[in-house]
């Protein structure tokens, strides 16, 4: 219970900042930094936090459904702009994906072979005996 | 016989009976994807989602009705959308090494999931309620549905944008990301948590931890910043 408490106070400190700070980031995000810091703060998550945590976590498909269920006041706009909507979807996530995923790969590829080089410059620098590490 | 029907359709209108008919929804939409082996294509919050509308347009409950009886629901979500910390605190220790390379690839990657709908929207002459509501689609669904508000979108036609973007992603990021020939556990990891957030994720799983670690630190890492930075670029370019 004082678990869910933390979580619901959270918010609504979160809520507070935004408001009086008229700051337009919705308070449950405000509410997950400042969870972020207290965890950061204390190095690990508090056992009441994380059980109710982990429970509201699995429920969030349900949830969400009452705020889903509004798609009825929009089935006009949705029918009316289908196409636009899918071709949208398809590509700009095609697209997305790939480029996420090509520029990850040259970025780690190109970390990579930076740290041999380095460990190699280092070799030269160390002596015979060094260069070849048995353990690893 | 009218009468029944009268006694029936005044208890649909019930704030117990529309809080269990948003449960049976549930209930149902994931029995059926279960049946269908798991697969995201069948997705249970698309399923109950029909489900509940088809029943409130069928009984004639208005949505703001049906809104104000499930309010208790949606007062949990905010509680549970806090909670969305204690995954991420989780998560932020698979980023000790590969900062750099890491977050570069969610910040850009999440980028072009956006200005890329966006442009193809435009060029189709979609409405600024659409453009608005589509922006925060890589976002994790109660995210994409706050920040939706905030640029003049609307939070259910984000919420189906995201799950639409998490099936896609599911069903084409193997094949897209085996013809790039990447096949590297963290780079295809970051892109599905990156674009398709959960769902992608969810993929992510079925390839290597390794994998899934990385989909889970950039879902989380794009939701907050997404939050954070999406309304106040929306309004500098609006």
């Amino acid at each position: 219970m004082a678990g869910f408490f933390a979580l619901i106070l959270c918010q609504i400190i979160g809520d507070l900042i935004a408001r009086s700070l008229s700051i337009p980031i919705p308070g449950p995000i405000l509410g997950i930094l400042l969870l972020l810091l207290y965890f950061l703060w204390r190095g690990e998550i508090p056992e009441d936090i994380a059980r109710a945590g982990d429970l509201l976590i699995a429920w969030l498909p349900f949830l969400i459904l009452p705020a889903g269920a509004g798609i009825i006041l929009y089935l006009g706009a949705l029918a009316s702009e289908a196409f636009a909507i899918l071709v949208a979807l398809l590509v700009s996530t095609v697209i997305a994906l790939g480029c996420t995923a090509l520029i990850a790969r040259a970025l780690i590829r190109r970390r990579e072979t930076r740290a041999i080089s380095k460990r190699q410059s280092n070799y030269k620098h160390s002596k015979p005996s060094e260069k070849f590490p048995t353990g690893s | 016989m009218d009468d029944t029907l009268q006694i029936l359709k005044t208890w649909s209108h019930s704030q117990s009976f529309l809080i269990a008919l948003t449960i049976a929804g549930f209930l149902v939409g994931r029995k059926l994807s279960e049946l269908a082996g798991q697969s995201a294509l069948l997705n249970p919050v698309i399923t109950a989602i029909c489900l509940i509308s088809a029943f409130l347009i069928f009984a004639e409950v208005p949505y703001a009705e049906y809104s104000a009886a499930t309010s208790p629901i949606q007062f949990l979500l905010n509680a549970a959308i806090v909670a969305l910390a204690i995954p991420m605190f989780r998560q932020l220790r698979h980023i000790k090494d590969a900062v750099g390379p890491i977050l570069i690839s969610i910040a850009v990657g999440s980028g072009i999931a956006v200005y890329s709908a966006l442009a193809i929207l435009m060029a189709l002459d979609a409405s600024p309620m659409v453009l608005a509501s589509m922006a925060p689609k890589s976002v994790t669904t109660p995210v994409a549905m706050l920040v939706a508000p905030q640029l003049g979108g609307v939070a259910a036609l984000a919420a189906v944008f995201v799950i639409l973007t998490g099936i896609i992603g599911y069903a084409l990021g193997p094949w897209l990301l085996n013809r790039l020939k990447v096949t590297d556990p963290v780079a295809r990891g970051l892109a599905y948590g990156t674009v398709s957030h959960i769902i992608g994720t969810s993929r992510a799983v079925r390839e290597s931890d390794l994998s899934a670690a990385c989909a889970g630190l950039a879902m989380s890492l794009n939701a907050v910043a997404t939050a954070v930075l999406m309304p106040q670029l929306w309004r500098l370019f609006s």
